[in-house]
């Protein structure tokens, strides 16, 4: 009797289990408030709009990074390649995606008909962190001699995995629900990784490699500004915009 | 013999495909970027997939070859219905293979794939010692009915945890490859350590313990019958190299693999190590239950094979 009831016990873990895993859902990074059916949209008068600009600082030393090794394909670079995953270039943080989080007034941005291009070129995503908004087309080519394939990794969006061979066509794809930080990855080279963020306004930039940014054509107000990096979680930051005027917000992050 | 040494090949390469999180490298199934013969550039992440399809393709061909052969000259209708199994279990794990594929790999399906792969390799090792000249001998040796019990039911208890211990750490891994820092990132690496690390090393120390018990009451009460002792030798050898390789795993994976931008090759090996060990591990306490059944003394009560009707139709 007791060989019985051991002999059942493994399988029943396995069900439960899996059951939980089954039935449990990936918790995204950073929640973007879902937007709320908005009836009219949104028009900021460009002659009292203001603007955010400023710089992301790396306080302290860099954390080292090994290089890539791309030798698993011919048409990938040769040699040692540096890794995109933490930039530092003088004390700036680059590949940091900053946004308005709140304050934003009630209503819907109009979204833009031109795509954002997602290139892959020398085995990476160009760029490596990107916004969009949400029903943006997401136009996705592949310059590269080597073939990938582009493998998002959403929480609230529908995932896709495709393959894209050097001569075909550029590939569309667009994100209906506003999410943060969605992984994008290439799982014939496994270095290749990507962040896109979807969101409900206009309103974001990414850090460039000297660490600077700038967020054009807001309306005067207060909002709730955030910097996202992948490594390096997120901060936010209450900021007052003006009439016309620039407002100079810095982040600063440091290594965990 | 052959058809579960490629199914352990077959084991090795699947943990290829994860560690080098390869498992998307072809985006469709049943087919290869379209084609259902024609193999792809074996280039990154592609050689990785493909070979382990490749390699499965060839078990599940070899095993509905061995399922054939088995029905034209074997009369053991239990071995019949093994080998039928045998067909069935290859033709699910296929299934679930290409589901885990065409679902962008949900853990729980991964998982199952894990699991049902390394049960199929005991089938078919176990099938490799129901076929051997050995298995259809009288045994020379014999263990009392009394002596039987405690090492059956360890035996048993033994795999019942070594399952538990597999589903952990499949599922450990693949938790880690799709949602955690290999993946989308939404799973935060302490919430994976402790929902399923943690239990996974502790659930080690259970295994470890069991295994200790059993190899070494075969080394010691039944060491004069080989088919207990060596695969109890084995284990106990494993045991050492499996629990140097979970401690060699850990430190790759969780302490130096999070900053790490793509699979290093200490990564990849050990955790393929430590994972084609307790393969080997599992199907060896499998073979050594089944020996145990086959070497215990009053057939008639304890074993579950017709021996007598066996050993006449050999």
């Amino acid at each position: 009797m007791r060989t019985i009831s051991i002999r059942s016990f493994a399988p029943t873990v396995l069900l439960a289990l899996l059951l939980a895993l089954g039935c449990s859902k990936p918790q995204p990074a950073s929640e973007q408030p879902a937007a709320a059916p908005k009836p009219a949209t949104i028009s900021v008068d460009a002659a009292t709009a203001g603007s955010v600009s400023g710089v992301v600082n790396f306080k302290g030393a860099a954390p080292k990074t090994k290089p890539l090794d791309m030798t698993a394909d011919p048409g990938c670079p040769t040699g040692p390649q540096p890794s995109d995953a933490v930039m530092v270039n003088s004390g700036k943080l680059a590949n940091v995606f900053i946004y308005v989080k709140e304050g934003l007034p009630q209503g819907a941005f109009a979204v833009p008909t031109e795509p954002v291009v997602l290139d892959q070129k020398g085995c990476r995503y160009i760029p490596h962190m990107l916004g969009i908004m949400a029903g943006q087309p997401l136009k996705i080519t592949n310059t590269d001699t080597a073939d990938h394939n582009i493998h998002d990794m959403p929480g609230k969006n529908q995932p896709f995995n495709e393959s894209q061979m050097p001569t075909d066509k550029p590939i569309t794809k667009t994100f209906p629900t506003p999410e943060m930080m969605i992984a994008v990855q290439c799982n014939q080279h496994p270095w290749m990784r990507a962040y896109i963020n979807v969101m409900t306004h206009p309103y974001f930039a990414v850090s460039a490699a000297n660490g600077s940014y700038e967020i054009k054509n807001l309306p005067p107000g207060e909002y709730t500004l955030a910097a996202v990096h992948e490594k390096f979680g997120e901060q936010t930051m209450k900021v007052k915009v003006s009439s016309k005027m620039d407002t100079d917000v810095r982040f600063a992050f440091t290594a965990q | 013999m052959f058809v579960a040494a490629l199914a352990f090949l077959l084991i090795v390469a699947g943990g290829l495909v994860t560690s080098n999180n390869a498992g998307l490298a072809v985006p469709d199934w049943p087919t290869s970027f379209g084609h259902l013969f024609k193999i792809p550039k074996m280039i990154g992440g592609v050689k990785f997939e493909h070979t382990h399809r490749m390699i499965a393709e060839f078990v599940g061909l070899l095993t509905i070859i061995v399922a054939i052969w088995t029905w034209r000259v074997d009369k053991r209708r239990w071995m019949r219905g093994l080998t039928l199994g045998a067909v069935a279990g290859v033709i699910v794990q296929g299934v679930l293979g290409g589901l885990t594929v065409l679902n962008f790999l949900p853990p729980a399906i991964s998982t199952a794939h894990a699991t049902v792969g390394q049960t199929m390799f005991c089938v078919l090792a176990a099938i490799a010692v129901f076929t051997s000249r050995s298995w259809l001998e009288e045994p020379a040796e014999k263990i009392t009915r009394k002596d039987a019990r405690p090492l059956l039911r360890h035996c048993w208890m033994l795999i019942g945890f070594l399952y538990l211990q597999l589903i952990l750490g499949a599922a450990f891994r693949h938790v880690w490859t799709k949602w955690g820092p290999s993946g989308s990132n939404h799973w935060p690496v302490h919430k994976i350590v402790h929902a399923l690390l943690y239990p996974h090393i502790l659930n080690a120390l259970l295994v470890a313990g069991l295994l200790l018990y059993v190899s070494l009451r075969v080394l010691t009460k039944h060491s004069n019958i080989p088919q207990l002792r060596r695969p109890g030798l084995w284990m106990l050898l494993l045991l050492i190299a499996q629990l140097l390789l979970g401690v060699s795993a850990y430190v790759v994976r969780v302490v130096q693999g999070i900053n790490e931008a793509q699979p290093t090759m200490s990564l990849v090996a050990v955790t393929v190590a430590h994972l084609a060990v307790g393969a080997l591990i599992l199907a060896l306490s499998m073979v050594l239950t089944i020996q145990a059944y086959r070497h215990t003394g009053d057939p008639a009560a304890v074993i579950p094979f017709d021996r007598q009707r066996e050993v006449a139709t050999a």
